[in-house]
């Protein structure tokens, strides 16, 4: 044994109800990745100091997921949040503050590995401290394990390639942390209370170490001024048994009104490609796959789509996989249960006709 | 009393979105095998520029927009592209060197062009690439300048301080809606789908285009060694592939020829599988 145990970093993104999803899963595989780097996993939570709200309920929320050491990083209240009337919660990201705070964190400390969750604020922060630290970092990895790779463990971060179901192996051989961004929704959560805690049922104990840190004048730069209201999101994707998603092959049925249509039948949501969102037939809220929404329906059907790996590692996980194209190399057929090969403009009147002879069959 | 602001924008030639699955990975090299695949300017940088370019119009008589790019000599033509929509000056980062880079060698070569030939007051990009995704360039080109950034911005425009200087005002998308911040500039912004619609720019504009100055920089150029940039500056490897299979479930089936019988059996299956 080391006299100082290698320390794997998780950052927690905090929202209005606690700890937010991405970063409890985010814990969870911290732990693991300790675990197999006979290391310690330490929570980083990033927090303004704010006389009317503690983290307190976030360190629940972390404890309660099998979390035993947080670090604590406060800094004060900017005298300009002071003065206005709306003033963001201490948990509201700050693209200088939370940077440099972590960053020198980091430095002190040395942690071995630091992930974080690819939300949009988990990879704002995580590029910079990169860039600052001198590191290595990797986006929306798929998945990560510790190999030995002479003779030294590191961490192997997996992205998907882009067609023939590869994903590639990255590694950050010589500078520290190894940083990588974590794909919401890829790894499973466990229940509350039962989390992957190496320590078992004794370590129920969080130990909370608070480091200083500052609002310095600069900061003053980036002001946040208010919070809109929520656009759509695309929330229903997410918990759907079915989920009906298209590719830049719905081009030959002049976009995604089929989909919509289809998935009214099935009580489906309906998702696609990126180059489906880039031309502009549904909204970016809708896009899956390596930088969008990760799926695990009961039942997933994709409609011209050929199956590049950043779009199929987005619903891979998925019971049943049901694909219609018209190429017959594509990759997706090796992937699919059940798969159609033919011109959309003649599978989707087909399809249609069934699907509505089976409803008339099943009303009274 | 204000100096004119700068404003350069980061775009990127990539593989054709749809042509993603044709695109294979050297299983020794663990290089792209881009041969015969179409390439084209990322979508989210020509975002950027369009938001550039409208800024512009809203400022003083003589501000300029300049576009990076850094890539081999045939990403010229995403500079190209930039000129005819209404950039003033191209830069191309061109050099063997700076093949094999990371996104931190990647933002280092670019900060060093950036610094090296304007003070610009709003460097814009777009907020990810459709090949590598990461995002992490803006920022990381942010870091590397020591001034502000803003992520998957949806909108901007940008106003005299009140203490003198210019400012953005953006709207940024997160995962719970969305965030109105105030920027000092300069800053780096990136920007997210749905900020702007890029022009499309008439066979005139591509005419123009073609008589405006595009600057190659190479690494002496930058004042770089060859150890800061490429493969030789970037502390992440490529180390392997791993397939990613999923095995057919007991029973499935691909079908083809003609539809309506294809479909039929299709549903049938998926029936009996208990999917549908």
């Amino acid at each position: 044994m080391t006299t100082s145990q290698r320390e794997v970093w998780h950052w927690v993104e905090v929202c209005p109800s606690g700890a937010t999803k991405a970063s409890l899963e985010v814990a969870c595989k911290a732990q693991e990745v300790a675990n197999a780097l006979e290391g310690k996993a330490v929570a980083v939570v990033i927090w303004r100091d704010d006389p009317s709200r503690g983290p307190e309920g976030v360190l629940e929320d972390l404890a309660s997921y099998g979390v035993n050491k947080v670090y604590l990083l406060r800094y004060g209240p900017s005298p300009s949040t002071r003065a206005r009337s709306w003033c963001p919660p201490p948990w509201e990201y700050h693209p200088l503050v939370f940077p440099r705070e972590l960053s020198r964190a980091a430095e002190r400390l040395g942690p071995e590995v630091l992930l974080l969750p690819a939300s949009v604020n988990g990879m704002d922060l995580a590029s910079r401290v990169a860039a600052r630290l001198g590191t290595g970092l990797t986006a929306h990895c798929a998945e990560l394990e510790v190999r030995k790779i002479g003779g030294v463990p590191l961490l192997v971060q997996m992205v998907p390639g882009f067609g023939e179901n590869v994903m590639v192996q990255i590694v950050c051989p010589e500078k520290r942390p190894q940083m990588a961004t974590v794909r919401p929704g890829v790894f499973p959560l466990p229940d509350k209370g039962n989390g992957s805690g190496a320590s078992g049922g004794e370590g129920c104990k969080l130990d909370v170490v608070q480091i200083e840190g500052s609002w310095d004048e600069g900061d003053d730069r980036v002001e946040i001024l208010e919070h809109l209201p929520d656009e759509e999101k695309g929330d229903d994707l997410e918990g759907a048994e079915v989920v009906v998603a298209g590719g830049s092959g719905m081009r030959a049925l002049g976009g995604f009104d089929p989909l919509w249509r289809l998935a009214g039948l099935l009580g489906a949501a309906v998702g696609g490609t990126r180059p489906a969102v880039d031309k502009g037939w549904i909204g970016p809220e809708r896009m899956i796959g390596q930088s969008g929404k990760t799926v695990s329906p009961k039942l997933f059907m994709s409609f011209g789509a050929s199956g590049a790996m950043h779009f199929v590692t987005g619903f891979l996980k998925s019971k049943f996989i049901f694909a219609v194209t018209n190429d017959p190399a594509a990759p997706i057929l090796k992937i699919c249960d059940v798969g159609v090969i033919g011109d959309l403009k003649e599978v989707m009147p087909v399809l249609f006709q069934s699907l509505e002879g089976d409803r008339a069959d099943q009303s009274p | 009393m204000n100096g004119l602001p700068r404003i350069a924008v980061l775009l990127k030639q990539v593989p054709h979105p749809d042509y993603f699955d044709r695109i294979a990975i050297d299983p020794e090299k663990l290089v792209i095998r881009r041969e015969g695949i179409p390439t084209a300017t990322n979508p989210l940088d020509k975002v950027a520029l369009e938001v550039a370019l409208r800024a512009r119009e809203t400022l003083p008589r003589g501000t300029e927009v300049h576009a990076f790019s850094m890539g081999p000599p045939a990403a010229r033509e995403t500079l190209d592209e930039a000129l005819a929509m209404g950039a003033d000056q191209g830069f191309l980062l061109c050099d063997r060197a700076f093949a094999g880079a990371d996104t931190l060698a990647t933002a280092k070569a670019l900060a060093t062009a950036l610094s090296r030939f304007g003070h610009y007051s709003l460097i814009a990009a777009g907020a990810e690439t459709v090949d590598g995704g990461t995002g992490q360039v803006p920022p990381q080109v942010a870091e590397f300048l020591g001034v502000a950034h803003v992520t998957s911005a949806i909108s901007l425009s940008v106003k005299a301080c009140s203490g003198g200087g210019w400012c953005a005002v953006v709207d940024q998308r997160v995962e719970r809606g969305r965030l109105s911040l105030k920027v000092k500039l300069p800053a780096v912004i990136s920007f997210g789908r749905g900020a702007a619609e890029p022009r499309i720019p008439s066979a005139l504009d591509v005419v123009r285009g073609a008589r405006k100055p595009v600057k190659v920089l190479t690494l002496r150029e930058l004042g770089l060694l060859p150890e800061d940039v490429g493969l030789a500056g970037s502390p992440t490897r490529v180390i392997g592939l791993s397939e990613v299979g999923r095995a057919r479930r007991a029973g499935g089936e691909v079908f083809s020829g003609k539809a309506s019988e294809a479909v039929s059996v299709a549903l049938k299956r998926l029936k009996e599988l208990g999917a549908l």
